[in-house]
This record gives structure tokens, sequence and C-alpha cells, in this order.
């Protein structure tokens, strides 16, 4: 079954609720930046739980391919044994870039513009400043911040095209973290106990329920021992997709 | 004026799960206060009730062995268990549990 009734309804939501907490937002004096921010961290950790495929991965994807065209793909920076190591405090970012040390064998690495490409046949390694100055290095360790889109653009390339080693990324509203199991909700893990069959076994905690059906209820009825059940307007989750439904009907034996 | 109250049971969704874990990463940031993030969620409730009330028009069935339930404060819980689902186009999924939560549709906030 498909689910895209269920991403379009998430995808309705999202921007419903973005777009009705605008006023929040400025009543609380807070830009519109941090709301875009939100939504777009939403988005984000919401595409991380594979329960939909929605429309900005999508684009995402499309934008990989355009990016494959221009020279930039997966596979020229899918080598990389380096670690990078973005400042996530943000602080003293005013000047946009900086580069305290770096260890990036055999690649080049030009901010800010949208590329990043690695070439092999070079032995060392550049760094592009916006100011146009260049910073060769070939040992330690590289640290710098970004501010903005670009930090965006940036972080998100390193996150996608980083294949081996550990990273640890992110900037101001990014939890970049958070996709290499620090913060993970997947399916199977400890979260996900099929032995613990108890009716509260979710109470307690707000992480991510599975196989759990949130709807409305229009009648529940009982002939001995068997239960018949008219639902509504619910959210399911069911084997790792979510399901979105205006009506359930269910039958079952106790 | 009493403003129509909406039930907060979506938030454990998955769009609502990453909508708090989105929040609580402003919230530690401290980019946002908790009490605007309280906002962001009373809206959520809002926009999710609605949205499902008009947009959605999927149904399904599902049959299996009721292993528990329990009414109170006017929520069904159930679990239960070898659960068949059918969708609309009559593919099936089957689940060995499956837990439900349901309130009552006579008090949403429809008004």
């Amino acid at each position: 079954m498909s689910n895209k009734e269920c991403s379009e309804l998430y995808e309705r939501i999202i921007e419903d609720v973005i777009a009705e907490s605008r006023q929040d937002f400025e009543d609380g004096g807070i830009d519109e930046q941090t709301l875009m921010d939100l939504k777009r961290i939403w988005r984000d950790k919401l595409s991380k739980t594979g329960v939909a495929s929605f429309s900005w991965d999508l684009k995402r994807q499309q934008y990989d391919e355009s990016s494959n065209l221009l020279g930039l793909g997966d596979d020229q920076i899918s080598s990389q044994t380096y670690q990078e190591q973005f400042n996530p405090t943000g602080s003293d970012a005013n000047s946009g870039l900086h580069i305290q040390g770096l260890h990036l064998p055999q690649s080049d690495l030009a901010l800010p513009t949208n590329s990043m490409k690695q070439e092999d046949d070079l032995g060392g390694m550049n760094i592009a400043l916006p100011g146009g100055g260049r910073i060769g290095q070939s040992d330690g360790t590289v640290t710098f911040t970004v501010e903005g889109k670009q930090a965006e653009e940036l972080a998100r390339k390193l996150r996608r095209t980083q294949t081996d080693g550990q990273g640890d990324l992110g900037d101001d509203g990014n939890e970049l973290g958070s996709d290499l199991g620090v913060d993970s909700d997947e399916i199977n893990s400890d979260l996900d106990d099929p032995d613990d069959d108890e009716i509260n076994s979710a109470d307690d905690n707000e992480d991510q329920e599975y196989n759990i059906m949130l709807c409305l209820y229009d009648r529940v009825q009982r002939v001995k021992n068997k239960w018949k059940c008219n639902l509504k307007d619910g959210i399911a989750n069911i084997d790792g997709r979510d399901y979105a439904f205006q009506k359930a009907t269910g039958e079952s034996e106790w | 004026m009493n403003a129509p109250t909406y039930y907060e049971f979506y938030r454990r969704s998955t769009i609502g799960t990453s909508l708090t874990d989105a929040l609580d990463a402003l919230i530690g940031e401290q980019r946002i206060q908790p009490q605007l993030a309280m906002k962001v969620l009373a809206n959520f409730d809002r926009v999710t009730s609605d949205n499902l009330r008009d947009s959605v028009k999927s149904k399904l069935t599902f049959k299996g062995h009721l292993h528990t339930y329990r009414f109170c404060d006017d929520v069904w819980t159930f679990v239960i268990k070898d659960v068949n689902i059918k969708f609309d186009d009559n593919e099936t999924v089957n689940v060995d549990k499956f837990k439900i939560v349901a309130c009552n549709s006579k008090k949403a906030g429809e008004v």
C-alpha cells in the first residue's frame, strides 16, 4: 500500500504549523530564520525516521544528480579518509570562516561556493577562503565555522558524502551528529522490544513508538469475547511506515 | 467564548515526535523559549486534527487477537496480537503486535 496520503498529510501539517506559528514567533521576538530552521530540522528529523518519502527528499535527490553533472558527485568525494570538525558553537563567526589547522589529504575544498571536490592526483590540500586566500596544509586537524546558508549547504554535503570514519558536524541549529547514531530512534533499536507487551510500556517515555495507531473512536462494541471498533482520523505506524486513515474498522477476539 | 480544545496525543506520532525533537534542539541552543515551543505544539494539535478530519480519505480494516484492553479517562487502549491489517487497495500487512490509542471522537476539536 502506498502511504502517499500520509506523506502529503505530513507535508501539509508542517507547512500549516510553520505558517500558524509565524505570529507566535513574531510575538516572542524570534526572527524568521529561526522559524525556517525549525522547519528544516523538523523535516530532516522526519526524513531520518524513514516512515514515508517526502517531496523535499526528492528535491535533494535531484540536487544530488545535478551535482553529479557538475562533476561534484559522491563518487568523487566518497574516498574521504579525513575527519572534519565543525565548530558547533558558532562563536566568533563574523568573519565567516576560520581555519585553525587541517588534515585533509588529497582534497580540494572550496568555500563558500557549492562546489566541493577532491582531486586525487593532487598531493596537497587547498582551501579557498571567501576572501580569495588559500591555505595549503598536509597534516593537523581542521576546525572551521561557517554561517548561514553556505554552512547548511556545506554541512549537508559533508554529511551526505562521508562514508567512513567519524564525523562531528554541526552549526547553528543543525544537529548533524544525530544521524550518526548519537540520537538514534531507529526501528529495531532497544526501544523496540518485541517481548515487552505491557500496555503501559510506552507511556513512560516520549520516544518514537512503533506499530501504534493514534486515532479517535466512534464506537467500541463487545459481544462476549468479540470486540468491534469503529475508528477514524488516525495515524498508524505499521512495520516502519506511517499511514493516515479517515476510517478504520477492527474485529478482534479477546 | 470557549475555544475548541484539541487532543494532544497526536504528538506521539512520528510527525509529532520529530517536531518535539526539533523544538528541543532549538531550546537546547537557547534560540527559543519553552513557552514558544508549547505554542507551536498547540498549533500542531489543531493543524493535525483539522487535516486528519478534512483531507484524509484512506480506509483500513484489521483483525487480530485482542490481548489487552483498557478504558480509562475516556480513552480506549488496545493491544492486539497477530494482527492482519488490510488497506484500501486490498494489500495486507501482518504484524505480531499492534497498539491502538483512541480518544473519543465526540470531544474532538470540531465544534
